[in-house]
Order: structure tokens, then sequence, then C-alpha cells
């Protein structure tokens, strides 16, 4: 079963794409801000990140770039969970190492979908 | 699949709640001219996750508000715009709205605050000053972003000729061509061929680099938007191509991959956006430290190994296993005691939670009555019973609106009379003996003892011709029905009355008491007992009853001689215990009980600290100490006068827990009554 | 004891069931569901500074419980508890909240079914006393029995309303209630 880690500061998304995520049959932890996201990746295993931008304490791109620093996340895909349509949260993402998007508000569809998009 | 996001519902209101009170709290940080640059971002946070959250949920009028707040705010973070005041007012009168609003989506309405188009209406005349409006995403864009690929296709099946050219870092972002062309053969049948031309020779080659490039050839259906949909996330570092043909060659490789399988997916069911929550904001739940249940885990642990150990030597005991059973006894007391406390701890919250509201209500206050207020707030981290917490929060807000209203000068009084122009409300929670004390001072007038003594005659509270001390009066304003307020006024509500707050405090099985000084200021503490814990308690007998003592408010306790005893006018007893006279008070006659005793001398004494006085309780005799667990007995029966609660007995039988204040109450009234003062206070 | 049931109810019609207990002679009844166990008497701890009816309180695995003698709440004489004193457990919900009080009575009769239109509505008494608790008065084999409301017996404002009465020098009788 692949394992999933959904990082995002807000309860109500982490539990919806907890709970979606799971429902498509995927392993998946939580974690509440950047810095318990990135302790939490480099203790488990995962094979997709998926992590909310805008949070306290460790930002979404601060995330991406300290994961992938990671020698067990160099390669391994990250979603960013944005609202922020404007290309500039986009474009740092990928320059820090993203490997897509997921645009906020999102339903729980398309959310599967995309995660099936990496995880194959 | 379809999921339901109903469920998540009542998580996200209580997150906006949540959300709401730390967006309040770091407003009331904010100054003009001094933006904290955290403080703004915290703010721009909570109103993006609740716009995030609305959005996702299907609350779309909500987001499209929160989506105009969110943009004010960070452009304030951004620094394109320079916070004023009037941001901040706007801000305070969102974060009420939206408090409104999320009270109406917990209760499934519709209706949108009244207030909400006006607000909206300000944000736009603010942000019309500032052109950087990032557009709110529609329905629109995110169907076109959004969307899994529609069946509807009317096309027929064309040819699709790609190349694909990757951006060298595309693998380190997690990006792999194999998963963009597994999507693209969902779409048709697909042809792939690698282009090694440009692989570099192996001295120079980095591996974390894509060197690779290819030519895919596909025959679908689909439009070309879909087919730049796959490569969505690599366009822009890739250099991509697509050409259409409408003649369809024949794509038979040596790779198979001959499936012409066109998987037609499902037109996505709209999530149903119906709100069904039926609860309040209200909530029954507690949010708890990780730590505290950690411990409690290990506890249980520890628990659990005991018991094993004890099993164990049950198994097959004999009497030389005596002292490891013993031993086993008295870990596993511990241990129970331990998580007992750690059980009783989770209910405990910091009292923080009941303060969270005054903060607000002082800034608003202050600012309707012209009054400079300066708040000062200590020992929030002062941790009390999840019920308390609640039961204390209006008997608070009541005190501050009181002290703001009545006890606080205007900037004016207070320049003529020689103060300082900012007025102090100083708050302090701490925990004292068995008990948390919470301490409202403010330093404004103080108590009008002359008003409050003409109304107590006038409502048949006090009598005419008596002369009552300084305090006597001050406690009148606790009497039922008293109330100094003429008019009715919005502020400290339709008198309401300190006897309410007493009342409610005393179901708390608390008390409140004032003290007061003239142009000084007033301090009013409440003192509510830790009922949910365990105490450390002396049992007494008076009697044949056993009765239990806090050992946290004993001092000493001594068996009195002849001639120690003094009686004095008013028929008190005291004692002299180095150089203080200490009142003696005979418990078994404030118990209405029979004592073993029949001479003073023959029982024992034991001096108790309550308040800052002491008093000697007559006992017939003392027996051990032990661990008591307070049991309340309010749950089934009602608050008793001169007991603060019960606990069970080793041998089962219930005994009851003294509450020295209380006596001490009590014995004050009845001689007041014994010398013809009213009492004004039910005993 | 034994649970004879009232043989002939209407299948359609409303009924409740009924135990029913006896004080110096008389027969009263509580709705069955109010009650959570019946217990030998046994010695309580008592409460300082309260009437006498409030005999105190015991430990029920754990929780506290008042003990109340019903003979003496409604003012009939006293008697010495014997064997067959029995303590009947009640618990109802007394505005949101659930209390668990116990209530000292000579003996428990017997449980009944009793259709609601069984039930006659009890004299209208003075106003001074608040609600009755007495909830109606059926006939059982020909014995009148009395039938109370336990949230009513367990509501505490009675007892601040009888420290009034005491203080009054007034005997509360069965009829003119709390």
């Amino acid at each position: 079963m692949k394992r999933i880690l959904a990082v995002d500061d807000s309860v109500s998304i982490r539990e919806m794409v907890q709970f979606t995520l799971k429902q498509a049959g995927y392993h998946v932890d939580s974690a509440v801000d950047g810095v318990d996201g990135l302790e939490k990746a480099k203790m488990g295993n995962f094979d997709l990140i998926i992590s909310d931008i805008n949070m306290p304490r460790m930002d979404g791109i601060s995330l991406i770039s300290q994961l992938r620093n990671e020698r067990a996340y160099k390669f391994t895909p990250i979603l960013m969970l944005t609202t922020e349509s404007g290309s500039d949260k986009k474009m740092a993402g990928k320059s820090a190492g993203a490997t897509g998007w997921i645009v906020k508000p999102f339903n729980p569809e398309k959310l599967i979908a995309t995660v099936q998009k990496v995880l194959r | 699949m379809e999921i339901d996001l109903k469920q998540f519902h009542q998580v996200f209101i209580e997150e906006c709640v949540e959300g709401l009170e730390v967006m309040e709290a770091e407003l009331l940080k904010l100054t003009p001219g001094a933006v904290d640059n955290e403080v703004i971002n915290t703010i721009f946070r909570v109103a993006h996750s609740i716009k995030g959250g609305a959005g996702t949920f299907g609350f779309n009028q909500l987001t499209e508000f929160t989506h105009v707040a969110e943009t004010l705010l960070d452009d304030l973070r951004a620094g394109t715009l320079v916070l004023i005041d009037k941001h901040i007012s706007l801000f305070l009168q969102t974060v009420d709205c939206l408090r409104e609003w999320i009270q109406l989506l917990a209760c499934d309405s519709e209706s949108i605050p009244d207030i909400a188009e006006d607000l909206k209406h300000q944000y736009n005349q603010l942000l019309q000053l500032d052109m950087n409006q990032p557009a709110l995403p529609n329905d629109h864009d995110i169907s076109v972003t959004g969307s899994t690929r529609l069946a509807t296709n009317v096309h027929d099946d064309g040819y699709w000729l790609i190349h694909f050219i990757p951006g060298q870092d595309i693998l380190k972002q997690g990006n792999e061509p194999r998963l963009i062309f597994a999507e693209l053969q969902e779409m048709g049948e697909l042809k792939v061929t690698p282009k090694i031309a440009e692989i570099p020779l192996w001295e120079v080659l980095l591996p974390e680099d894509i060197y690779v490039s290819w030519e895919l050839e596909l025959i679908s259906n689909i439009s070309e938007s879909q087919i730049k949909e796959a490569f969505e996330w690599v366009e822009d570092d890739s250099k991509i191509t697509i050409i259409h043909s409408n003649a369809v060659p024949n794509l038979k490789t040596e790779e198979g991959n001959t499936d012409r399988v066109l998987v037609v997916p499902e037109i996505t069911q709209a999530v149903s956006k119906k709100i069904t929550n039926k609860q309040s904001t209200d909530t029954n739940s507690i949010r708890v430290s990780i730590d505290k249940v950690d411990a409690l885990i290990n506890m249980v642990g520890e628990l659990v190994i005991t018991q094993a150990m004890l099993g164990e030597l049950g198994q097959d005991f004999s009497a030389d296993k005596l002292p490891e059973l013993k031993k086993g006894l008295i870990q596993l007391s511990q241990h129970t005691r331990e998580m007992q406390d750690s059980v009783m701890k989770i209910r405990m919250l910091p009292i923080q939670f009941s303060f969270n509201r005054i903060p607000r209500m002082v800034r608003d206050l202050s600012d309707k009555l012209g009054k400079n207020v300066l708040l000062r707030i200590k020992g929030e981290e002062t941790e009390l019973d999840k019920i308390m917490l609640e039961k204390l929060s209006d008997p608070l807000v009541h005190l501050v609106r009181n002290a703001l209203d009545h006890g606080i000068e205007t900037i004016e009084e207070r320049k003529l009379a020689g103060k300082s122009d900012v007025a102090c409300l100083d708050i302090t929670a701490f925990h004292q003996g068995g008990e948390i004390i919470i301490e409202i001072r403010d330093d404004g007038r103080g108590l009008n003892r002359a008003k409050i003594h003409a109304k107590a005659i006038e409502k048949g509270i006090a009598n005419q011709d008596q002369h009552y001390s300084n305090s006597q009066i001050d406690e009148f304003i606790f009497a039922p029905g008293f109330s100094t307020v003429d008019t009715i006024s919005d502020i400290s509500g339709r008198g309401v009355g300190m006897d309410v707050v007493k009342r409610n405090i005393e179901s708390l099985g608390g008390d409140i008491q004032v003290e007061s000084k003239d142009g000084e200021g007033s301090c009013f503490s409440i003192r509510l007992p830790l009922t949910l814990s365990i105490m450390d308690g002396q049992l007494i007998k008076i009697g044949n009853k056993t009765y239990i003592l806090p050992i946290m408010s004993i001092i000493e306790s001594l068996q009195l001689k002849d001639g120690m005893v003094t009686k004095l006018a008013d028929q008190t007893e005291v004692f002299k215990l180095r150089d203080e006279f200490i009142p003696i008070i005979r418990l078994y006659q404030v118990l209405n009980h029979d004592t073993n005793l029949e001479r003073i001398t023959d029982g024992l004494l034991v001096v108790v600290e309550s308040g800052s006085n002491k008093y000697g309780l007559l006992v017939d005799d003392l027996a051990a100490q032990q661990q008591v667990v307070i049991k309340n007995l309010e749950d089934n029966f009602m608050k008793v006068s001169c007991v603060s609660g019960a606990t069970i007995l080793g041998n089962g039988t219930v005994a009851l827990i003294l509450d020295i204040a209380d006596i001490v109450k009590r014995i004050t009234n009845e001689r007041r009554q014994k010398q013809g003062l009213r009492a004004h206070v039910a005993a | 004891m034994e649970n004879s049931m009232q043989a002939d109810i209407d299948s359609g019609e409303q009924s409740t069931q009924f135990l029913t207990f006896i004080m110096a002679d008389e027969e009263y009844g509580v709705e069955i569901l109010d009650v959570q166990e019946i217990r030998g008497w046994e010695p309580c701890t008592e409460i300082p500074n309260m009437p006498q009816y409030v005999k105190g309180v015991i430990n029920l695995r754990g929780t506290i419980v008042p003990i109340v003698d019903l003979r003496q709440k409604f003012g009939l004489d006293n008697i010495e508890y014997s064997t067959t004193t029995v303590v009947i457990v009640v618990k109802v919900l007394v505005e949101d909240k659930s209390k668990v009080m116990g209530l000292v009575v000579d003996a428990v009769s017997d449980v009944h079914t009793i259709a609601h239109s069984d039930i006659n509505l009890p004299p209208q008494l003075g106003q001074d006393y608040g609600p009755s608790v007495i909830r109606g008065l059926v006939s059982i084999n020909n014995k009148m029995v009395v039938l109370l409301s336990s949230s009513l017996l367990l509501d505490l404002e009675q007892f601040q309303n009888i420290e009034k009465i005491k203080g009054h020098n007034t005997q509360p009788s069965i009829v003119a209630n709390d």
C-alpha cells in the first residue's frame, strides 16, 4: 500500500484529505506544519507528500526545499495545495522542487485523481 | 466513488471558532506604525485557512467574503498597504461577523449576517485604492484546471504527434515521464519512442538529470487541452510540441501495448453542498495536549506491569512472599493515584480560555466610555476543570464590565484626582492551597460606600440605625436584589447584579470577596476549590463521626491546657499561640453534633489558616492522614454549608470534607445574628 | 419481589409501569423506569444542619448518593427501621442533569402496569408549595395508590422550600405538598 503524508495547518482539511485518500486505499499520515511535516517525513517512508503552502513555523515552500535535501525524498512526488492562483507561488514551489499542485478548493474526486497521477 | 464531506463540517466549524479567537487576539496586539510581521502573517493564515476550508466544503458565500478580507491582509503583509486603525477596526468587525456566520452554518442556516454586505463594501473600497487584486478562482477556473477527463468528446479519433523534451530538472521535482505517458495511455492508443541522442558521455553524465526525450504517438479522440493537461506540471520547464492529424495510422509495435481501451470516466458528481450539521459550536469535546495523553498512556503501561506482577504472585502464593505482595500493593496504589491525577488533569484546561473574551471587551468598552485602560492578565496557564472554566466566563465578564463601568474613572476624573491617565485593570489567577484564586483588581475610585449604604437601607438589607464597618458595607453589593444602577445601562446589563455572580461562583463550590479603598480601587477575589482532585486529608473525630480537614490548611495541632483560653466580650473564646490570639471554633456546635468531650481540654485543637486568618478548630480526636479523592455533593444533592465535598474511606463509608472558610462564615453570621445585626449574607 | 403484571391493558392504550411501595399502611408508586435499584437500609453518613428527613449520604459504587426518608419528608410518624425497610434508588433528569437519590420506605410492594386513563389527577392544592409531587391517584385491587413524580421528589428547590416551611413551623402533610 502506498504511503502518503498530508501536511496542512487546517484540521478540517487534514481530516478530509486523510479520509478521502484512505478510502481510495492509501495509507495516510498527517502533520500540522512544515516542522512537523519534515520530522514525520524523516521518520517515515512516504511515497507521496501533499503539503499546504501557508503554514506557521515552516511554510510549504521551505518544507519542499528541505525535503529535496533529504536523500530519501529527492525524487518523491510532492504536491502543493494552493489557493493562490497567482503563478508566483507555483513558480516558487517548482523552484523549490515541487512536482505539481492541487488548487484549493478541490473536491475529493479531484484529489484522488491527482494523487493517482503520481502514484501508479 | 462519492465521498460525503458533511462529516467534516463540524471539525471545520470548530477550527473556524478557534481560528477566529487567535485572529482576534493577534489583532488586539497590532499597533499601526509598529507592525509585527509575524502577527500579520498569523492573522493572514487564519483568514486563508477559513477561506480554503469554506471553499472545500462548499460554503461559497463565506469563501467570497473571506476572500476580500484575505486580500487586504495579503497586501498588508506584502507591504503594499500600510496598516491604519481603520483596518484593525474593520478586521475586528469581520471577526464578529464571521463568528455569527459560523454559528449560522452550525445551525444549518443559509442566511448570512446582516453586516457582511456592509463590511464587504468597506473592503472593496479600501482595495480599490490598491491595484493588486488577485482574482478569486471562480467556478470556471476550477473546472478548467481541476476537472478530470470529461467524457463528452465529440471528436473522432485523431492522431497526435507529441515531441517531449523534458527540462533537465524534472526528475528532481519528482516528476516521472512514465507517469505522464501512463496518463496519456489511458486516453487512447499510445506509442512511445525514446530519443537517446542527447545522452552525454558517462564521465559528464549527471545521474539526476534527464537527457532523454521522447516522441509520442497517440491515437485518441481527446482534445489538445487534455493532452496539455497531462504535461501540466512539467510544461514550464520542458519543450512540448503537439501536432494533430486526422489521418490515423496503425500503431503496432513490438513493445506491445495495443490496448484500445478508451477509458470513459464518469463525470464527477458534484459534492453535496447541503449543510446538515445540527450541532452548535458549544462542543462537548476537549482539546487535550498530547503530553497529557502520553503521560496517561505511560501510566497505564506501568499499571499493567504491576498488575501482572501481582497476578503472578497470587498464582502461587505462600506466606514468605508477603513482603513482595506488600511492595506490589504499594506500587499499585502509587500508580493508581498517579493515573487518577493524570486523568483529572485531562479535564483541566488553562484558565486562559475563560479569559479570552476579556481583552476585546476591555478595548471596546474603554473606547465607548472614553476611558483609557491597561489590561494585564497574569496566570493564564493556571489550570482548572473544564466545567468550572465554562461557568466562570460569565461572572468574570460581569466583574470586568463593572470595573470598567463603575470602578474606573474617565480620563478627566483621573487627572483631577492626580492619577495617571491610564487606569490599570489586573486580572491574576493562581493556585493557593487546594484552591484557585482569581483576582480582579482595578485602580479606580473604589466602591462608593455612601451610595451602597443608602441603597442597602432602601432595599431593607441594612438597618438604618446600625453602624456597619466598611467591609460589611462592601458585602451588601452581593445581597440579592441589590443594584445601584438606576438606569439599566447596556454595559453592565440589566442590573444582573453581584448576587447572581456570587451565586454562580458558589454553585461551583467557591466564593467571592471584595476589598476596596476609597479613591484607590477595588479588588474582587474569587476562590474556587479544585474539587476534582486528590487532596491530602486529616481525619478527625467529632463524637463518633469522622470528618476530614484539608491538610493544606492545617498549621499545627495542640492540646489546650487550663488557663490557655480566654473569653471575649462577645462570647468568642480565644487562646494565645505564641504572639497571636486565635479564636476557637467548637466544631461540634457548628455541625450541630454530639461530642464526647466534657471539657475543652479533653479535645484537640487543630490550628488552621483560612484567608489571612488563623482559627483553632476543636475536635474530639485526630485520626489518620490519608489521600482523599474529593467527590462533590452537588452532583446528586446540593451545596451543603460547611462542607466542601465528600470522600469514600477505605472501609467504604462516606466521610465529609469540611470547608473551613464556610465554617468561619457561618460562625461569624451566627454571632452577628446573636448580636442583633441582620445577616445580609445567607448562611 | 414478584413481578405480577396487571392483566388487561388495551393494545392501543398508553400505560406506564409503576413500582409500588408502602409507607404507614398507604401505598405509593413511582415509575419503574426511574428506579435504578433497591437496597436494604444501611447506615449513612449524616450531613450537618439538614432537615431531619435527609438521613445523610451513602457510597453507591463510588458515587455519593443522598438518602431521604420519605416518611419524614411527608410528615408521617417515624418508625424504627426494620429488616423490611428498603431504600429505593431513583435516578431522574432534573434540569438536564441526571440525579440519583435514595428514598427510604417501609417496604416494597409490587410492579403494576397502569393505564394512563385510569389515573385520576390529584386535587388542586394551595399554590404556596409549588407543583405537587403527587402525579395522580389510581385504584389497584380496590386500594388507593398515590403515584408520585420522581423528578419532583428529587427537585431540590423543595428542600429549600421545606426549610422555609420549617421556619414557619408547619408540618408538611402528604396532601399540602412541597
